[in-house]
């Protein structure tokens, strides 16, 4: 890790990084979409709204891994005090948000047509509901101190408290009676999902993961940039100041 | 046409399939959007700094307290200068 601690090498290898994962994110999601919207089954059950699973799931999954990135650079931040930890925390917090609002949404779509209901207080619900929450909390925390330092650590802590919700999340539908239904995928026995189905959801989730790097990757780079120039700004105001005192 | 309204009719769940892409679409392009523009907006910022001798004080940020992430961090483990 501490071989990218140094901001202007992350800077450097992001900018190679760049073109390839946007291409790769355009590609994996062109694919993903014939797949989920053209090249696949209308479930027996669901019919068509099955369609919703593609974008839900993923989203889903991208939610909990942006908040396992954040808890897992909070406590690289606090431990180690990694000068990357924080923008990187900083730069995923808002895209986890976003990942959090589409699952809840398409979620709540699905649910219409099929529970019958846009919204039940079940456990899996309510506890998905919390990480949004959770994510306007961190973000907040981290813009609400006029040090930012002091922000970013407050934020870190949240982060690893909060974290507490993630195992809550992925066993909800087993610890209680939910109307949210059971794993599907990450299961002991392997997937129970037809491949017909199990292609586009995966190919949605490899793409939904790769615009996850691909905007983090831009986010942390604009905001060490960011940094570079108020350190700049701050270096000129200093020599001014002492060039008219001399 | 008359596959393709079949098609967009989604078996009678239109109004639940397609809402759920557009906000999935509407999201991803924002962030996108905004991402990108980031970067843009804090690299042509370095560059006008660069490029000028006395940049008008305060008109392009404001210096910050805390310490940038950029420099050179000392509690860091130094990797390389524990070897040599």
């Amino acid at each position: 890790m501490h071989r990218f601690a140094n901001p202007g090498r992350f800077l450097r290898l992001a900018d190679r990084l760049q073109p390839w994962l946007v291409l790769a994110t355009v590609i994996a999601f062109a694919a993903g979409l014939y797949y989920a919207l053209f090249h696949s089954p209308a479930d027996y059950q669901q019919g068509e709204t099955v369609r919703i699973m593609y974008i839900h799931v993923p989203a889903a999954w991208l939610a909990l891994f942006a908040y396992c990135t954040i808890a897992f650079a909070s406590a690289c931040a606090l431990i180690w005090r990694h000068p990357l930890a924080d923008v990187a925390a900083e730069a995923a917090s808002p895209l986890g948000a976003g990942f959090t609002l589409i699952a809840l949404v398409s979620g709540s779509l699905w649910g219409r047509p099929m529970w019958g209901t846009y919204w039940v207080w079940d456990a899996r619900l309510t506890s998905f509901l919390l990480l949004f929450f959770l994510y306007l909390g961190h973000m907040a925390l981290a813009q609400a101190f006029d040090d930012r330092q002091r922000g970013r650590r407050a934020a870190a802590i949240l982060a690893l408290v909060g974290a507490i919700n993630v195992p809550i999340i992925k066993y909800s539908v087993d610890w209680w009676n939910t109307l949210h239904q059971p794993a599907s995928i990450m299961r002991m026995d392997g997937p129970s999902i037809d491949p017909s189905m199990l292609v586009p959801l995966l190919l949605m989730a490899v793409a939904f993961q790769l615009f996850f790097f691909t905007a983090l990757l831009a986010r942390m780079k604009a905001e060490l940039l960011s940094a570079r120039l108020r350190t700049a700004m701050f270096n000129r105001l200093r020599s001014g100041a002492a060039g008219r005192a001399g | 046409m008359e596959p393709i309204r079949t098609y967009l009719a989604m078996g009678g769940y239109a109004a639940f399939v397609w809402p759920a892409y557009a906000v999935a679409a509407l999201i991803l392009i924002a962030f996108a959007i905004d991402s990108w523009r980031r970067v843009k907006r804090a690299t042509a910022a370095l560059r006008r700094l660069d490029g000028q001798d006395a940049a008008p004080i305060g008109a392009a940020g404001r210096p910050r307290r805390s310490a940038a992430p950029d420099l050179p961090d000392r509690s860091l483990p130094q990797d390389r200068s524990a070897q040599s």
